[in-house]
């Protein structure tokens, strides 16, 4: 049986940025700035990671308009403000997105897996929020590297 | 493309809030840019 919210695959992918739909960009972003990680009403991160897994490079799209900055900026603002940021993009990579596709994905997997085991550290300690966490979770990788609390955005670190 | 962008997100949310200038400031950029992106062909005229 798919993981809750397998059926989003189902559609054109530019459904899914559309800013009114369920499963775009603006959705998960809402997730993240209110720390709505409930997996039971939305994407199980393991759908996630299992799918992060499986991504067919050939398919992969050029997205490396996401990627339109300095990389040495990036690193300066990450350096100052003590907050990882992927920044290992250039020129080389702009030319070749099926390596872009590759690192984005690789970081994603990591931002899962970390997301997971951090939630289950709390499953284990019987401090969780929730029994199944959302994809959108995620964010609390990087929210840890960067010191603050995985799941609450209120709390400055964890 | 949904989980690559996903992930960007992720780590744009978080560098906001720690440059101080908010996430919900970052999140408002970004909803604000798809909207125009769907819905408007005169926002950057």
């Amino acid at each position: 049986m798919p993981a809750p919210g397998y059926e989003c695959y189902q559609l054109h992918y530019f459904e899914l940025l559309k800013p009114t739909h369920d499963y775009s960009l603006v959705a998960y972003g809402n997730k993240m700035v209110n720390d709505l990680f409930d997996g039971s009403v939305g994407f199980a991160i393991d759908g996630g990671i299992k799918d992060a897994k499986s991504v067919p490079r050939v398919l992969a799209m050029d997205i490396s308009f996401l990627y339109d900055f300095q990389s040495s900026h990036i690193h300066r603002l990450s350096s100052e403000l003590n907050c990882p940021m992927p920044a290992g993009m250039n020129n080389s990579t702009f030319r070749h997105p099926e390596i872009l596709i590759h690192l984005v994905v690789d970081n994603t997997h990591r931002g899962l897996i970390t997301a997971r085991a951090i939630h289950q550290a709390q499953v284990v300690a019987g401090t969780q929020q929730w029994d199944i966490i959302d994809w959108s979770a995620l964010i609390a990788s990087s929210r840890v590297a960067a010191g603050l609390h995985p799941f609450d955005s209120k709390k400055v670190s964890a | 493309m949904i989980m690559g962008m996903n992930e960007l997100l992720a780590e744009t949310l978080t560098l906001g809030e720690k440059s101080g200038i908010g996430q919900q400031t970052v999140y408002d950029l970004v909803k604000g840019e798809l909207w125009n992106a769907f819905y408007s062909t005169s926002t950057r005229n």
